[in-house]
């Protein structure tokens, strides 16, 4: 009798256990094939994410693929190899002092794709917890973040960057820093609304009937069902902040070392531009691609999160 | 039973600010307020499942929101166990919340659409410190089931989007349940659910108000269900409570005009009692109230008196109270 | 004289990879004058099938089989085209679910009620003219169609709504739950101008809803849908005071009547049958509390007295089962 019931109640909690994890398992997995489906369906988010993926390994595997520095200059007895178009020793050519295009192009990407992800989760961080607060406090928290987000607004991106970067000088950290200063205030405005209207639904207040602090209700009843806009809005920061970083560097206030924007930048100060398309289209070329695939993925995880928006008929 | 009521109430208000029609408007006169809740004086008794009952708009789903202090009121009293429940400081609030809990009217949207049963469940302990881990999952498992969800096990992982509405409905009971509450508010638990479906809905708190003693505070437009479940009923109007009594008596003997208009509004095939067909309209606003009494301007019976006064909540009988100068059940004030 | 009639409907939904068959070889008469009412839990298709009639079906649903017949012509083949110009509105109208928050908040009631007219080219009345009479029909004051949506009360707002119904006088509307989720004052005021409106003009009406109480108060016939199929079919009178298929039975048994509060409730156990993959015989088997065997048959629909109809093989013990559906114990859970 004994052995028996001790038996049975190990094979419940057994149950109990492994049923927990496999509905847990199974759910991830369907919600995985959903995703997948739906980036199979649509062509420009599948090349999107697949040149996305590409560009992170480049970022990741810079000093495997590369066999030069960016600064590396290649002065040869017949002269210094300025300027050269594309050649087998040099597969994206040189620029104006000699150093190798494709070098400073895979470093350039290393250097896009951390701004990109710094200043997304950063944006992330703050927007979506600024954002929170203000849509479940409303009142005069909500006047006050808000009147603060206006003012942000009021001054556009890249002239406040600009100014920051002249105090505080410019490296690769101030100008993360300076981002994430600024491009939170899309995500907070976004968020706050968001928040607005979830917490006037009866789940809300359901929590709070059965005693739930405000910390917890904000982070885990609303914040969850935010995630996914967050998640959309986050991406679109990203290129954002690469595409900026581009333009601040091109405008001469970007980073000290090599990225894509200052390559643009010597070439346009150099007046090769118009000779050296090796040195102007892989940094140009790769910030337009970049951007639009960010965008075309952002596309494609709003038809997974709102499947309505695409079905246009009747 | 214990000596006094559960709950006394004295006096609740909830006034809202109500809009002013322009800048110039609002500063030459004087605030207008939309008077949600007007003054409502009752005592709820233990083990009782009283219905309170009213169209939208007289301030039934309010004064139940304040009982279970989710609103503040603006005014007034709500004495729980000897202490004044609107003077609780927040950490007395979080206790009140073991003994009052409340469900709502929509069972797609009480629940949060993220989290599991059991996790939805499980919170109110969590937040309260109760048990350990073994503990909370058996109180879980024996809140889903005392709510119907049978066998519990099979729906502790099941997120509210692959139940159905009746069953959610029921989760939001167990939600409520797992803090072995005193007394829970139901506000229009069932309107959103099929009829079949609400039926057992209604049994079950039938049944825990026999098995637990649950004091049940059941809030609904339907006269027909809480005909079915209530012991006594209070009919709102316009922020009052119009009449009060035992539910059979406030349904057959109705003592207020506005009572009687109500129930003769519903569709009953069945009718037992003929009454007379009045047209009804719209619950005007509560925020011009008429001079007098509130239901005045709708009343067929209406005299100048009606006008000049507003008329108490007084006892015609040892149980049954009403709000109005002449009662129709053909009784009489006591006094007069 | 029959304006309506539908024979042997069935229709189906795409959904994901599989179909969903939402009703089942349905048929039915509508007569001039009459008012039906359509019962049934949600999910029992009901509003599917009012819908199949003015070809409102979602893009993945279609009517797999049957035939719609208006005034002899089939709507099912009818064009979308066609169907625009000469049914919707001119013969038959739609009051759609919730229909007064549907009002366009940004344009005043007057002028939706133009646009309605305009679009389906009225032209027996200068449009103005025709806009003060429907208010008025639904006893609203002309005056106010300068009014916007929000300016006027939820039974008004849906007053309008059947006022929009009305404009162009057809013959037939199809209300689906026009008063689930409105006050109970509301809904009476609804309920008497649908009367008043039917009665005046003899106008035909399909009335679509979950509350059986509503259909008791107006209906002159009444079906009664479960898991897709029509399972009973009568008269009011005979739907309510001689109930035929046990699900009827126990819906009966399972509303609360006010002022009989000392008569014990019964709950149908179980769940409707899952569409997608319907079961063979009777889809109400698993869950009635008489089934037998012979029940894996499907059961035609046995005529208890003249129409009176009911999908059961037990016709003749409906006596038996109405007293046993009083009592609770007979609605146990057979699982």
């Amino acid at each position: 009798m004994i052995p028996d019931t001790a038996r049975k109640a190990k094979e419940t909690v057994a149950s109990r256990i492994s049923s927990n994890q496999l509905l847990f398992m199974r759910r991830t997995v369907e919600q995985t094939i959903a995703i997948w489906r739906v980036f199979r369906k649509d062509p420009f988010a599948m090349t999107s994410i697949l040149i996305l993926v590409m560009f992170v390994l480049i970022g990741i595997f810079a000093p495997v693929i590369t066999a030069y520095t960016p600064t590396q200059t290649f002065i040869t007895s017949e002269g210094a190899e300025v300027l050269e178009p594309p050649s087998l020793k040099h597969p994206m050519g040189t620029n104006h002092i000699s150093n190798d295009v494709f070098t400073q192009w895979v470093w350039g990407t290393r250097i896009s794709i951390i701004v990109g992800l710094v200043s997304g989760f950063s944006v992330f961080v703050i927007g979506t917890t600024v954002g929170l607060i203000s849509g479940y406090y409303k009142g005069n928290t909500d006047l006050m973040i808000m009147r603060i987000v206006d003012i942000l607004y009021g001054i556009p991106a890249i002239p406040l960057i600009l100014v920051l970067a002249m105090f505080f000088g410019n490296s690769l950290v101030n100008i993360l820093l300076a981002f994430m200063l600024v491009l939170w205030r899309t995500m907070a405005r976004v968020i706050r609304s968001q928040t607005l209207s979830l917490t006037e639904r009866p789940f809300v207040k359901a929590a709070k009937a059965i005693g739930a602090s405000d910390g917890r209700i904000i982070f885990l009843h609303i914040a969850p069902n935010v995630m996914s806009i967050a998640l959309i809005q986050t991406i679109l920061i990203v290129s954002w902040a690469i595409a900026l970083e581009a333009a601040v560097s091109f405008l001469g206030l970007g980073v000290t070392g090599v990225s894509w924007g200052t390559m643009l930048q010597s070439s346009f100060v150099t007046g090769a531009i118009r000779t050296a398309w090796w040195w102007v289209i892989p940094p140009g070329a790769s910030i337009t691609v970049i951007v639009v695939s960010l965008f075309y993925i952002s596309r494609a995880l709003e038809e997974i999160i709102n499947p309505e928006v695409s079905q246009h008929q009747q | 039973m214990s000596s006094g009521p559960l709950l006394e109430i004295r006096d609740l208000k909830k006034w809202y600010p109500a809009r002013t029609t322009g800048f110039v408007e609002g500063l030459f006169h004087e605030q207008k307020y939309l008077r949600a809740v007007d003054g409502v004086s009752i005592d709820i008794r233990e083990g009782e499942i009283l219905g309170l009952a009213g169209q939208s708009g007289c301030g039934k789903s309010t004064f139940g929101e304040m009982l279970a202090m989710l609103t503040k009121p603006t005014e007034g009293d709500i004495v729980y166990d000897g202490q004044d429940v609107t003077t609780f400081s927040k950490e007395e609030m979080k206790q009140y919340k073991r003994k009052c809990q409340i469900i709502f009217q929509d069972p797609y949207e009480s629940l949060n659409p993220r989290f599991s049963v059991g996790r939805i469940v499980r919170e109110p302990l969590v937040i309260h410190g109760i048990g350990d881990k073994e503990e909370r999952d058996e109180r879980v498992e024996k809140a889903l089931s005392d709510a119907g969800l049978k066998p519990p096990e099979s729906f502790v992982h099941q997120l509210p989007s692959e139940l159905s509405g009746g069953q959610r409905q029921r989760v939001s009971i167990a939600r409520a349940l797992v803090l072995e509450p005193d007394f829970l508010i139901a506000d229009e638990p069932v309107s959103m659910l099929d009829v079949s479906i609400s039926t057992g809905i209604l049994n079950l708190f039938r049944t825990l108000q026999e098995e637990r003693n649950l004091t049940i505070v059941y809030i609904s437009h339907d006269l027909g269900t809480i005909d079915y479940l209530t012991d006594r009923t209070a009919i709102m109007y316009l922020g009052n409570i119009v009449e009060l009594g035992p539910t059979s008596k406030v349904v057959d003997e109705s003592a207020h005009p506005y009572t009687d208009l109500l129930l003769s509004a519903m569709p009953n095939p069945y009718l037992t009692v003929e009454r007379e067909d009045v047209a009804m309209g719209d619950v005007p606003d509560a925020i011009d109230l008429p001079s007098g009494c509130r239901f005045r301007p709708d009343c067929a019976y209406a005299t100048e008196k009606c006008s000049r006064s507003e008329p108490p909540l007084r006892n015609i009988d040892a149980e049954q109270l009403t709000a109005c100068f002449y009662p129709i059940n053909g009784k009489d004030y006591p006094e007069e | 004289m029959t304006l309506l009639e539908l024979t042997d409907v069935s229709i189906s939904y795409s959904v994901d990879a599989t179909e969903l068959h939402a009703v089942d070889n349905v048929s039915f008469d509508a007569e001039e004058g009459e008012i039906i009412g359509i019962v049934g839990e949600s999910g029992c298709g009901k509003t599917t099938l009012a819908k199949s009639i003015l070809q409102l079906l979602p893009p993945n649903g279609r009517v797999d089989q049957g035939e719609i017949m208006w005034k002899g012509e089939d709507l099912v083949q009818l064009s979308r085209k066609d169907l625009n110009k000469s049914i919707r509105w001119k013969e038959i109208s739609w009051i759609a679910q919730s229909a007064m928050n549907a009002l366009d908040p940004v344009y005043t009631i007057g002028a939706q009620l133009r646009e309605t007219l305009k679009i389906h080219s009225y032209d027996e009345k200068p449009i103005d003219e025709q806009v003060d009479y429907l208010l008025k029909r639904v006893g609203i004051d002309p005056g106010r169609k300068r009014n916007y949506p929000h300016e006027l009360s939820g039974g008004q707002r849906q007053r309008v709504v059947i006022a929009m119904a009305l404009a162009l006088d057809p013959p037939m509307i199809i209300a689906d739950e026009p008063t689930t989720g409105l006050d109970v004052g509301i809904q009476k005021e609804i309920l008497d101008l649908i009367t008043e409106i039917q009665t005046n003009r003899g106008m035909t009406m399909l009335l679509i809803t979950h509350d059986i109480n509503v259909v008791a108060e107006i209906a002159d016939r009444v079906l009664v849908m479960y898991a897709g199929q029509l399972i009973e079919q009568g008269t009011k009178q005979e739907i309510f005071d001689d109930p035929s298929h046990p699900y009827t039975i126990g819906l009966q048994n399972a509303f609360p009547r006010l002022g009989q509060r000392s008569r014990t409730l019964v709950t149908i156990p179980g769940a409707p049958p899952n569409l997608v993959d319907p079961p063979s015989g009777c889809r109400f088997k698993t869950r009635c509390p008489f089934s037998t065997d012979e029940c894996s048959i499907d059961p035609p629909l046995e005529t208890t007295s003249n129409g009176h109809v009911a999908k059961c093989h037990y016709t003749e013990k409906k006596d038996e089962f109405q007293e046993m559906g009083q009592i609770p114990g007979t609605w146990v859970d057979r699982r």
